[in-house]
Order: C-alpha cells, then sequence, then structure tokens
C-alpha cells in the first residue's frame, strides 16, 4: 500500500496517509477532494489536538481553515505511536465529550 | 469547493452554523448510506449520494455521536454522521445496530434509517447545532 505522504504530529510522532485511505475517505467525501496537502498540514500544524471521544487510540486534529469551520483529522496511533489517518473532514467544532491534548 | 486556507482573519471568534432541516420529506428508498468498519463511522447522506458538507455536532451534551452534515453555502442539513456506531452507539441504539451489519437486510436497513433520521431530528429540534 502507497503512501500519499508521511509527516510528524505536534508531539513528533509519525503519520502517514496511504493512497489507498485516501482514496476511500474521498469516496465518502467529496468536500475533500485536492485537499490532501491541507491534511497534511493539519496534522502538522494543528491549532487543537483532542483524544477521540469514544476510541483510546485515537487522537484528533482540528486545523482551522475558515471563520467557522475547522479541518478535522482523525489518526489512529498503534503502541509504537506511528499514527495512521483514519478519516478528515471539515467540521464546526469539537465534540464536547473529546478532552484537549493540546496545546 | 476548496477549503479556505487563508488564515489571515482566523483571529476572529469561531462564527456560527444555522443549520437548516430539509423542509421536503426525506425519500427513504433514495438515502445513501455507509458504514465504515475502520473508522467506525456511518455516513448517511438524503439526496442519494455523497455531497460536499461541513460536520456540525448536535449541540446535545451526553448524544453528540450524531452530527449533522451542512451544506456550507445553504445551511441546509444534507445528512448525517454517527460516530462509534459498532463501539457503543449500536448497544446504545438497537434500532441503529443493523447499519453495522453487513448482513443486514435492506428492508432492516431501511427501518434503522428511518430510526436515526427521526431521532436526529427531535435531537436537533430540542437542542439545536451550529452555534
Amino acid at each position: 500500500m502507497a503512501d500519499l505522504w508521511r509527516t510528524r504530529d505536534r508531539f513528533g510522532r509519525e503519520v502517514v496517509l496511504t493512497e489507498a485511505d485516501w482514496a476511500h475517505i474521498l469516496g465518502r467525501r467529496p468536500r475533500m477532494i485536492g485537499q490532501e496537502a491541507e491534511v497534511r498540514l493539519a496534522v502538522e500544524r494543528a491549532d487543537r489536538v483532542v483524544h477521540d471521544a469514544d476510541h483510546a487510540d485515537r487522537e484528533n486534529h482540528y486545523w482551522r481553515v475558515s471563520r467557522r469551520t475547522f479541518l478535522k483529522v482523525v489518526v489512529a496511533y498503534d503502541a509504537a505511536e506511528i499514527g495512521v489517518v483514519i478519516t478528515a473532514h471539515p467540521s464546526h467544532k469539537p465534540k464536547q465529550r473529546e478532552q484537549q491534548r493540546w496545546p | 469547493m476548496a477549503i479556505t486556507t487563508n488564515r489571515s482573519d482566523l483571529g476572529v471568534e469561531l462564527e456560527s452554523f444555522h443549520p437548516r432541516w430539509p423542509t421536503r420529506g426525506i425519500d427513504l428508498a433514495g438515502v445513501w448510506e455507509e458504514y465504515d468498519p475502520i473508522a467506525d463511522e456511518l455516513l448517511v447522506y438524503f439526496g442519494g449520494q455523497p455531497v460536499g458538507a461541513v460536520n456540525v455536532p448536535i449541540d446535545s451534551p451526553d448524544r453528540d455521536y450524531v452530527e449533522l452534515l451542512v451544506d456550507e453555502e445553504t445551511d441546509e442539513v444534507v445528512g448525517l454522521q454517527v460516530d462509534a456506531l459498532r463501539a457503543w452507539v449500536g448497544r446504545e441504539r438497537p434500532p441503529w445496530a443493523p447499519l453495522a451489519d453487513d448482513g443486514a437486510s435492506p428492508e432492516r436497513r431501511r427501518e434503522a434509517i428511518a430510526s436515526l433520521i427521526v431521532e436526529a431530528a427531535g435531537l436537533f429540534a430540542l437542542h439545536g447545532a451550529g452555534a
């Protein structure tokens, strides 16, 4: 499975987006077409990182992209703290149950 | 439409969405729905196919697992997202469990979608979203 990109998140952990996962995301979310570079920037420069409300192995990276919208990138981390992008989409704001990790 | 990346005006407070529930009836037979087992996430589009939309959580303190999918231009609700469907929502809401089950019949899936849409509409009417 080829990588679209690999980068580091706010905590220096490696995060990968594969071509197959990106194609899967685009099939469900046409709003994200052409936004793979923004997804990478959201991971690298997140304005806010939160623990996922429902899955203990996931963190959500929020990067503000407009006056009323964040780009939300959901990343699952394994035991070695390698992260894989699970999904990405524009979101108005974090959920109430998501606990802030950064800043 | 590309996501705006000009961040020069982002020092201001987050502006609100004003989601509007669709006024025309939702044709259950024409609803597009797909469960992603990796993300554990269900997406529902009322219009029959995925369209560009922004996720807007319903402002319910303990039931924020349903999010509205909102057309950014019109603020109309065009679909729904349910998170953690297999992890726990399906147990909390048994009528929705078939949506995470590949083997569920089309009839059971349609019933589940109907239940989801009714509850989402009720939560939205009660709590609002987008503030």
